[in-house]
């Protein structure tokens, strides 16, 4: 009996699982990286340079993943670079999310001419090429860890602020609000405590695929060169690094685009797994 | 009975529903004659939707399976039929009338459109002569104005008469026979009275067999000629209208019409059968209704009784059956 | 309806409004053109009469209304590092732009929405699984990376199409593919989804209680309706690829205003940027009344609201 739950459970939840345990290791490989690194991320072999990957001709398994053009190991920096990407993907979902709320809940609870300029706002946004305002923005005031994850968080704020908006507008005629206002419990208790919790599990869901579209957002904007340029590199400086070498080392590019995949695909899945879980009214 | 237009042995209907299976329908073996009414009635989740939705195969094949030992409409092999062949009887020999008129006609395209497909499609009429043949059935419904009606799309109507316009799509074709799935449920109780009328008249005037599924026994009381009673997925009890209200056999089918107003006497009392259906992944040892039934012994709770046929042609699936007339 | 529209239409409006207003808000945080624009050995006094001259000396809000007033003529200012008319600048480059994104939305919708159909028709299949699946992977991919991965196969290795440029119609294949990846794989999803929607409405079964056609129930009764949501992501879409061609333009060396733009930016070419950055806003908002439009034409509830 015990063990037909179990399997149950798993068959239901595989997907989610498997993306959470994707994005697990990814983390766990990100935080102890100088542990499970073989080389260090900037650490330069001139002799070993563009070697291939382990199991193409001319690899060897000191580079299981080839080298760089200055024969940097690329499995020691795809580790590395998960440090990068890792972490502007939470400081952007967590500035996003903060900014994202408050904006839907204002929105949504106080209706009338303020969810009409917010909306507006939201609307502004969205019609501006954010490809292009990010890379005007993060070159204008410099590049930098800060900068790109607000940056980032500015292309993923909209979709907590449609979201917590839809909620709070479907919430705040309940009975138990209107209670609530009828004996004088100020303005931001009520938002705070009888309706901000109501929308939390849905701001989860869109954090998870937020955190997937802020890694890609990070990976493209790096590509471009206006990213964060540092001695440790993020998977996009390492795609933009190879575009050069594309002709005879096609996995300087390949490998840091494996492991992007991997973690948005990990976000993804955890997000759609979320969703039917917790919030299926978010379906559509 | 070879005059039957309907004739069901033996079916059995199973969903698979997130990795377990539901048993709906078990064992049901009923038969509607030429020109007869029969009402079929139940709570919901008794079955009775189901088993009226499998005789032209409308359940989702890939959730659903049904197996009988016969089923025939007019003559026609269901369970037989290739896909091509069931699609012509569709319409021309069983037509349904659904629950939610709202939800069953298709909100972007025009009532007269609704209408008139199925009609060039079994009729082979033209468009013109498909089109001047629903404004008739939309008058022939009672629709007032039926040249700017025809025109509209379902949500333009209001309930009573998007009902209307379900029931001239039902008989566009001139079906031999009329299923309706609790069609009053969803309309308002002002429009019920004349959505029943109109259907009853409809009924009588072309002499179609029907079968109304409802949950309300009190109203078949006026429009079946013939009852059959179902609980947990199987037939309880089948007996003529008349002797079924005047002394029914099985105590749910008494525990029903003690829980229904009476339309003879509306303030007498009305008492609900205690708990609850059972829940239909558990397959039960013995009859469904014995937790609920005051009359249930031993041998109920660890056998299935049979549905037998009684002297006066009545079927009753139980062992403790009431006799004579209740007080 | 026409109500309906025209507010939607001054909606519109509106955000361009918005749009232009931010532009030249952050044009002038960022610094003074002059500096830029001066010679190295200009004196204040040069500055101040190029200051004059450029009308920069004025109120920013007469500077904006003539902006704006200018801008409604076409006039989107003049590029001191190019030493052209930002308008023309943008009208050379705007074909290549649109030709390459209609190549890559008409890509994406002829992958989409029969996928989406087949897989949702035949779902809990082996096919439904493995598409579903590669639709997931090419949605969590960065679509430039899955474009470069196409150069080194196709144009590196096999050598059957050309690494990047402008030219005959081999050169549009791969910078199309790469921008129409991403769009196809979240539209299969959602038209499979949809689909899936729709043919378990309540409608579909009444369709088929009338002895319909199997493909007509598909084709009339189910597909219309699919399409609804369809239609509005599409549109989202399309304008997600006029943004997407900034990195696509950029990888192949295509020669449209995405590219045109990121130079710019290499070159603090403020008004190029203003002006791209108009154009495309213009742009989405214009496709997404094209979506409302369109909505009135597919679904007439909507005329009613």
């Amino acid at each position: 009996m015990r063990r037909s739950a179990t399997s149950v459970f798993l068959r239901r939840n595989a997907l989610g699982l498997l993306g959470l345990t994707i994005l697990v290791i990814v983390a766990l490989a990100a935080i102890f990286a100088p542990w499970v690194a073989p080389y260090g991320p900037a650490k330069i072999d001139l002799m070993a340079r563009l070697a291939p990957p382990a199991w193409i001709d001319g690899g060897s398994l000191k580079h299981l993943l080839g080298t760089d053009n200055l024969g940097r190991d690329i499995l020691s920096r795809v580790i590395y670079g998960a440090q990068i990407s890792l972490s502007v993907g939470a400081g952007a979902v967590v500035i996003g999310a903060l900014i994202g709320s408050f904006i839907g809940l204002l929105s949504g609870y106080f209706g009338g001419i303020v969810d009409a300029a917010l909306s507006f706002l939201v609307n502004v946004q969205l019609a501006f090429p954010f490809t292009l305002l990010a890379i005007f923005l993060l070159s204008t005031f410099g590049g930098g860890f800060t900068s790109v994850v607000v940056v980032v968080a500015l292309a993923t704020w909209v979709n907590y602020a449609r979201v917590v908006r839809g909620q709070v507008m479907s919430v705040k005629n309940q009975e138990y609000v209107e209670a609530a206002k009828s004996v004088g419990v100020p303005t931001d208790r009520i938002l705070r405590r009888y309706i901000l919790p109501n929308a939390f599990s849905s701001i989860i869901v869109v954090a998870s695929f937020s955190m997937a579209q802020a890694i890609l957002t990070e990976a493209a904007l790096s590509f471009l060169g206006v990213g964060i340029g540092s001695a440790t590199p993020s998977w996009g400086t390492m795609l933009n690094d190879g575009r050069s070498y594309l002709q005879n080392a096609w996995w300087m590019t390949a490998m840091p685009g494996v492991a992007t995949a991997l973690t948005v695909l990990a976000g993804n899945l955890c997000g759609d797994w979320l969703q039917d879980r917790i919030d299926p009214r978010l379906r559509k | 009975m070879s005059d039957a237009v309907l004739s069901v042995e033996g079916l059995s209907v199973d969903f698979a529903v997130g990795g377990s299976i539901i048993h709906a329908v078990r064992d049901v073996s009923l038969s509607v004659a030429q020109g007869e009414v029969l009402g079929l009635v139940g709570e919901s989740g008794s079955g009775k939707s189901v088993t009226m939705l499998s005789v032209v195969r409308l359940l989702d094949a890939r959730r659903t399976a049904i197996t009988a030992r016969a089923m025939s409409v007019d003559g026609h092999s269901i369970l037989d039929l290739r896909p091509r062949a069931l699609e012509d009887v569709r319409g021309p020999v069983v037509s349904y009338i659904f629950q939610d008129p709202l939800t069953a006609l298709n909100p972007l395209l025009t009532v007269g459109r609704q209408i008139s497909e199925g009609m060039r499609r079994h009729k082979g009429l033209s468009r013109t002569a498909a089109r001047a043949r629903a404004l008739d059935l939309l008058r022939r419904v009672g629709i007032p104005a039926p040249e700017l009606r025809i025109n509209q799309l379902p949500h333009q109507l209001s309930g009573g008469m998007r009902q209307r316009v379900m029931i001239a799509m039902a008989l566009a074709v001139e079906p031999k026979l009329l299923i309706a799935d609790e069609p009053t449920t969803a309309l308002d109780v002002t429009v019920q009275a004349e959505i029943v009328r109109l259907v009853q008249s409809i009924q009588r005037e072309q002499g179609m067999a029907m079968v109304w599924v409802t949950h309300d026994l009190a109203l078949l009381a006026r429009l079946a000629d013939r009852v059959v009673v179902m609980y947990a997925g199987r037939i309880v009890e089948d007996a003529l209208a008349e002797a079924l209200y005047d002394a029914p056999a099985h105590p749910y089918t008494a525990g029903l019409l003690a829980s229904t107003s009476r339309i003879d006497d509306p303030f007498s009392e009305q008492e609900p059968i205690p708990g609850a259906p059972p829940d239909p992944r558990v397959v039960h040892p013995g009859c469904s209704f014995a937790p609920r039934c005051s009359r249930a012994q031993a041998r109920c709770q660890g056998e299935v009784p049979a549905l037998e046929i009684k002297a006066d042609g009545r079927r009753v699936a139980c062992f403790y059956p009431l006799t004579g007339s209740q007080t | 309806m026409f109500s309906f529209l025209s507010k939607r239409f001054l909606q519109a409006l509106l955000v361009l409004l918005g749009v232009s207003f931010a532009t030249f808000i952050v044009g002038h945080l960022t610094g003074d053109p002059v500096e830029l624009m001066a010679r190295e050995n200009a004196t204040e006094q040069d500055k101040q009469d190029l200051r004059v001259y450029l009308g920069l000396d004025r109120p920013l809000e007469q500077q904006y209304f003539s902006f704006i007033v200018k801008a409604v003529q076409g006039d989107l200012g003049f590029s001191f590092v190019q030493q052209a008319k930002v308008s023309q600048l943008i009208a050379e480059r705007l074909p290549a732009t649109l030709q390459l994104a209609a190549a890559g939305f008409l890509l994406a919708l002829a992958i989409s929405i029969p996928l989406g159909i087949i897989i949702a028709l035949n779902r809990g299949t082996i096919w439904d699984f493995l598409v579903t699946t590669l639709a997931m992977a090419g949605q969590a991919a960065p679509g430039f990376w899955i474009g470069l991965m196409l150069v080194v196969l196709f144009a590196v290795h096999l050598k059957v199409l050309p690494v990047s440029g402008y030219g005959g119609a081999a050169y549009i294949v791969l910078p199309a593919i790469t921008l129409a990846l991403q769009s196809s794989a979240r539209l299969t999803r959602l038209v499979r989804a949809s689909m899936l929607e729709v043919l378990s409405a309540d409608y579909i079964r009444t369709a088929h209680s009338k002895g319909l056609r199997e493909r007509v129930v598909l084709f009339v009764h189910a597909f219309r309706g699919a399409m609804i949501p369809v239609v509005t992501m599409a549109g989202l879409e399309l304008a997600e690829l006029v943004s997407g061609a900034f990195i696509t333009e950029t990888i192949f060396a295509w020669p449209g205003i995405g590219r045109l733009a990121v130079t710019a930016v290499s070159q603090r070419d403020f008004p190029v940027i203003q002006g791209v950055v108009l154009m495309s806003a213009a742009f989405f908002v214009l496709i997404n009344f094209l979506v409302d439009v369109l909505y009135v034409v597919i679904d007439p509830r909507v005329k009613l609201k």
